[in-house]
Formats: structure tokens, C-alpha cells, sequence
């Protein structure tokens, strides 16, 4: 399955490098601006009049904008919105790393993995959700609680497709480097990590969604600040605009981080179009 | 590395030259999953001469891959011996350079970085290399194509690219296992005629593994046959056909007798050549 995740994430790729590029906006982007627009119309203007839904259940998209709106003029939205982003960015940075540093050993020593893969599974196998009051317990409601959590639900992904790409090197590549008489600290340089690339870059994609749901999940257990905060104050005083908007941004974070993400892997694993 | 007239190599080429490879009942048996045994190659002896060109032939499953991974040291013979120069083969050496099959280019680096890859993993002279690499992209045709990522090239130039990389830290033999199996006809042709004139000008010594009898011929000082089951050497040809050799030479009548000479050997054999 782990590898499937990889293979599939390279596969996208491969299908966003046939577009326009960075920001080019063709046809299809059109269209797709053109859809948003026109579910935004339907919900305006078809769904809320015909059920008659009350505002407080679900806003009008008039109502969200301007409820963003003012959020962000008010000075409140901003600095929660800058908390989240810490959180998310320390601690992508910090479980990606460890997930790729720790697959180094488990994909070099077979002995290593057997050692470590039963507490790796156990790690994976439990709901980080379900642990994060404990960590809230060990490490109070700080910025500290939240990069742990958004930490270890990156790591596994990285993890688990920095394993996988590690060991893809092609077995006639192996037999180029014995010719070469290559040692084993330059087969890991020269061929081990660029052929994992791909697949750690799969893997980060994954990680980087997850690390915002992480944030958010860490400030619903115990957070003054964020927008998981905002989230769950916006609840209590039924409060569904600003809840909207909150949400909205969110959304806005974990896409542009995604992209961001890709963006940075199409340019450094340029080749992965073609395998020769 | 002395620069070799096409005069003198000629000479070389009929068989003066000293021996630089010797395999001396040499036998290799693997076990498959199943656990059975295969003998892939059984008392196989054979000389091969400095500067020399050796085509070893057969159909699938003779043995002749094994034979140029224990020649190149990829692989250890469970009974008798192989020695490069006097010296016994015991894992692959810097005297040894290898073309496979597929060109194996490493995607993510140019092609000048690919050719170059001997002087990031050896202690070689950087300069020296990066100038045995100019003077063979040039050789090769490579011209101008430093600079590309292998996905952008044809698949006979990567082929030009994986036989530039085995000659940057100046090997003394070239071993090529079906390096043009791949490529069309057209291009295969070419290539046949390139790596000749590599050849003669290099004066490396080649041993090249192939099934398609006709590009032995083509190729070759000395053609080693070879049959399955198991695998062993049953007759060398001598090829004194003139050098250089060329396209047109392939429809003649010494051309076409060296051919069924080789070919005789897998009559009987099915349609497996």
C-alpha cells in the first residue's frame, strides 16, 4: 500500500508537468475558476432560498466574505492565522526530517529494520489524534504540544516512502556501481538518494496535508491561539460566517502548502518523467 | 594511452598481440529458488589476446552473460579460474570497463556528468578523465549533447553515452553485453561501424556478447560459440575478414561463409538464433 502512495504521487506529477507551468493559466484553469464561481451562484442563490436553511445551520457565501472580511481588517484572523502556519511549518520541517533521517539506517540494515519496525508499526498503528491531550499534558498549551503532534503525523508518511525510495535503486544500477567498485557511501550519494527523491517527494505531499489537520486537531485540545481556536470560538457563539472563513483559509493553507510542495519536487526530481 | 595507427592494429589484430585474458576451466553453477541446479557454464578455457576483439555467441541461455560478469569480476566462478594480465580476477577491477545492455544512465545527470561518473567513484585524475571524456564524445559522435539530461536523447545516443562512461578511467578491456540488442536496425548498423573504428583507435580490447551471428561476424578477430545447456565453448572462429570492414561486406560470399559457419552450430538447435 505504502508504495502505491508513492508510485501514485508520482504519476500525478507527471500528469501537472503537462500543463502551462507555474502560475500559466489555460483552458482548463478557466473552466475551473468558471465551476467554482458557478457553486458559489447555486449556493447563493439556488440552495439556501429553495430549503430555506437558516443563516446560523449554513451562511450564504455574501455572508462568509464579508465575515472574512472583517476578520482579517479587525486584526483577529491574521495572527491566529500566523500561529497555525508556525505550527505547521516547524513541525513539517522537523517530522519530515526525522522521517527521512530515520529511514536512512532502516533501509540500509536490514537488521535495523527488524529491530525497529515493531515500534514503528505500533507508532503508526495508534490514532495520534487520540493522544494529543497527552502531549498537550507533557508539553502545555504552547507552540511545543502542537509541532510534536503536527511532527509525528508527518513523520510516518515521509517515513515509510523515504524506506520505499531508498531501496528503489534499479538492480542494473547496483550492478553499474560493483563495475565501478563503488563504496557503499557512494552508492547511498550518488544513486541511493536521488533515486529516492520521488518517492520522499510523494511522501511529503502526503505529510504537508496532514500537518495542517495535525495543527488544527493539537489547538482543538488545548490552544488560546490559532485557527483551530478561532474554529471552536466561532462554534460556541454559533458564530457559522466566521467559522466558514476559518475554515476557508485553512483550506487556502494546506493547498497552497501542497503546491508549494509539488512545485519544489517537479524542479528537483526533474527527471522522473522518464526512467532510463 | 599510446595512440595506435590503424596500420599496426591490423597487425595486432590477426592474432600477435599477447594474451591478456586467460579462463581456464572455468565452471558456474547457480542454484535456482526452486533449489535446482543450473550449470550455466561448464570447463570452459579460452585466451584472449591484448587489443584483441572477441564476439562471444550463442543463443539464450549459453552462458555468455555469465561468462563477461565473470570476465568483468561481477560474479565469482565456483570452479576454475580467470586471470586479466596475469593476475587472478577476484572482483571487478579498474582495468575493466562495462557496457550493459541498457545504457543504465543516470537520469538526473547530463551527459557529460554520466560519462564522468568513473572520476566521482575512483581515484582518477579529474582533468585527465574529463579529457578522456571530451576526446570520446567527440569520438562518439556525443558532439554538442553535454550538456542533455539522457531523457532527451535517442536510445543509440544513451548507447554512445554508456560506452563513453566505460572508457573514462581508461580501461584496458571494454566488456559489452548486447549493447545494441535494443536499438533499430538502422542505428544498430551504425554503431557497428563507430564502435569499430573505436577500436581500432583506442586499442582497447573488446569482448563483446551477442546473439545476432551476423554482427559478430561483422565485429570480430575471433568469434567464441557458444551452446546451452550447459553452457560451454564449442568452437572459435577466426574472422580475417579486412579492416576496416564495411556495410557493403555483409552480402559477401566470404561474409555469408563465416556466417553459416557459426550458424551450423545451432541447426539442430530449434529456432532459438
Amino acid at each position: 500500500m505504502k508504495l502505491t502512495t508513492a508510485k501514485k504521487g508520482a504519476r500525478h506529477r507527471r500528469h501537472r508537468k503537462a500543463g502551462a507551468g507555474w502560475l500559466g493559466i489555460d483552458r482548463v484553469s478557466i473552466v475551473a475558476i468558471v465551476v467554482f464561481l458557478l457553486f458559489l451562484a447555486a449556493w447563493e442563490w439556488v440552495f439556501i432560498p429553495l430549503t430555506g436553511i437558516s443563516p446560523t445551520l449554513l451562511p450564504r457565501p455574501s455572508q462568509i466574505g464579508p465575515a472574512l472580511w472583517q476578520g482579517f481588517a479587525s486584526g483577529y484572523l491574521l495572527p491566529n492565522v500566523l500561529i497555525t502556519l508556525e505550527e505547521v511549518l516547524v513541525g513539517f520541517l522537523v517530522g519530515a526530517s526525522l522521517g527521512f533521517l530515520l529511514a536512512i539506517p532502516v533501509a540500509e540494515w536490514p537488521a535495523v529494520e527488524r529491530i525497529l519496525s515493531p515500534y514503528v508499526v505500533a507508532l503508526q498503528a495508534v490514532p495520534k489524534v487520540a493522544v494529543a491531550p497527552l502531549f498537550v499534558i507533557w508539553f502545555g498549551y504552547g507552540l511545543t504540544s502542537k509541532v510534536v503532534i503536527v511532527a509525528l503525523i508527518t513523520f510516518f508518511p515521509v517515513f515509510v516512502n523515504s524506506v520505499v525510495g531508498l531501496r528503489a535503486m534499479p538492480p542494473e544500477q547496483d550492478e553499474l556501481f560493483r563495475i565501478y567498485r563503488a563504496s557503499r557511501w557512494q552508492r547511498f550519494i550518488y544513486a541511493k538518494v536521488p533515486n529516492s527523491a520521488d518517492y520522499v517527494f510523494a511522501g511529503l505531499n502526503v505529510g504537508v496535508t496532514l500537518s495542517v489537520i495535525g495543527a488544527i486537531v493539537a489547538e482543538f485540545v488545548g490552544a488560546q491561539e490559532g485557527l483551530g481556536s478561532v474554529i471552536l470560538r466561532a462554534g460556541f457563539q454559533l458564530d457559522s460566517a466566521g467559522l466558514f472563513a476559518a475554515v476557508g483559509v485553512l483550506t487556502l493553507i494546506a493547498a497552497v502548502l501542497s503546491f508549494l510542495v509539488q512545485a519544489i519536487g517537479r524542479r528537483v526530481v526533474f527527471w522522473t518523467n522518464t526512467n532510463t | 594511452m599510446p595512440r595506435i595507427l590503424k596500420g599496426e592494429k591490423m597487425a595486432s589484430a590477426t592474432g600477435v598481440g599477447r594474451s591478456l585474458i586467460r579462463i581456464s576451466d572455468v565452471t558456474m553453477r547457480f542454484e535456482t529458488r526452486a533449489g535446482d541446479a543450473i550449470t550455466a557454464l561448464q570447463g570452459v578455457n579460452l585466451d584472449i589476446a591484448d587489443g584483441a576483439f572477441v564476439a562471444l555467441v550463442g543463443p539464450s541461455g549459453c552462458g555468455k552473460s555469465t561468462l563477461l560478469r565473470l570476465i568483468g569480476g561481477l560474479l565469482a566462478p565456483t570452479g576454475g579460474s580467470l586471470a586479466l594480465d596475469g593476475l587472478e580476477v577476484d572482483g571487478p577491477s579498474d582495468r575493466v570497463g562495462m557496457v550493459f545492455q541498457s545504457p543504465v544512465l543516470l537520469p538526473w545527470r547530463t551527459v557529460f556528468a554520466n560519462t564522468m561518473l568513473a572520476a566521482d567513484l575512483k581515484k582518477v585524475r579529474r582533468r585527465e578523465a574529463a579529457e578522456r571524456a571530451q576526446h570520446y564524445i567527440r569520438v562518439t559522435g556525443l558532439s554538442g549533447f553535454e550538456d542533455k539530461y539522457p531523457a532527451e536523447l535517442s536510445g543509440g545516443m544513451q548507447q554512445r553515452v554508456g560506452i563513453t562512461r566505460a572508457l573514462v578511467h581508461d580501461p584496458a578491456v571494454l566488456l559489452m553485453d548486447e549493447p545494441f540488442a535494443a536499438l533499430d536496425a538502422m542505428t544498430r548498423d551504425h554503431m557497428q561501424i563507430e564502435l569499430q573504428g573505436l577500436w581500432a583507435e583506442s586499442g582497447k580490447t573488446i569482448v563483446f556478447v551477442t546473439h545476432s551471428i551476423p554482427e559478430a561476424v561483422f565485429l570480430a578477430d575471433k568469434i567464441v560459440v557458444l551452446a546451452p545447456r550447459p553452457g560451454r565453448v564449442v568452437e572459435e572462429i577466426t574472422v580475417d575478414l579486412p579492416r576496416p570492414r564495411r556495410l557493403e561486406m555483409v552480402n559477401s560470399e566470404p561474409f555469408g561463409r563465416f556466417v553459416s559457419a557459426v550458424r551450423r552450430h545451432f541447426e539442430h538447435d530449434g529456432a532459438s538464433l
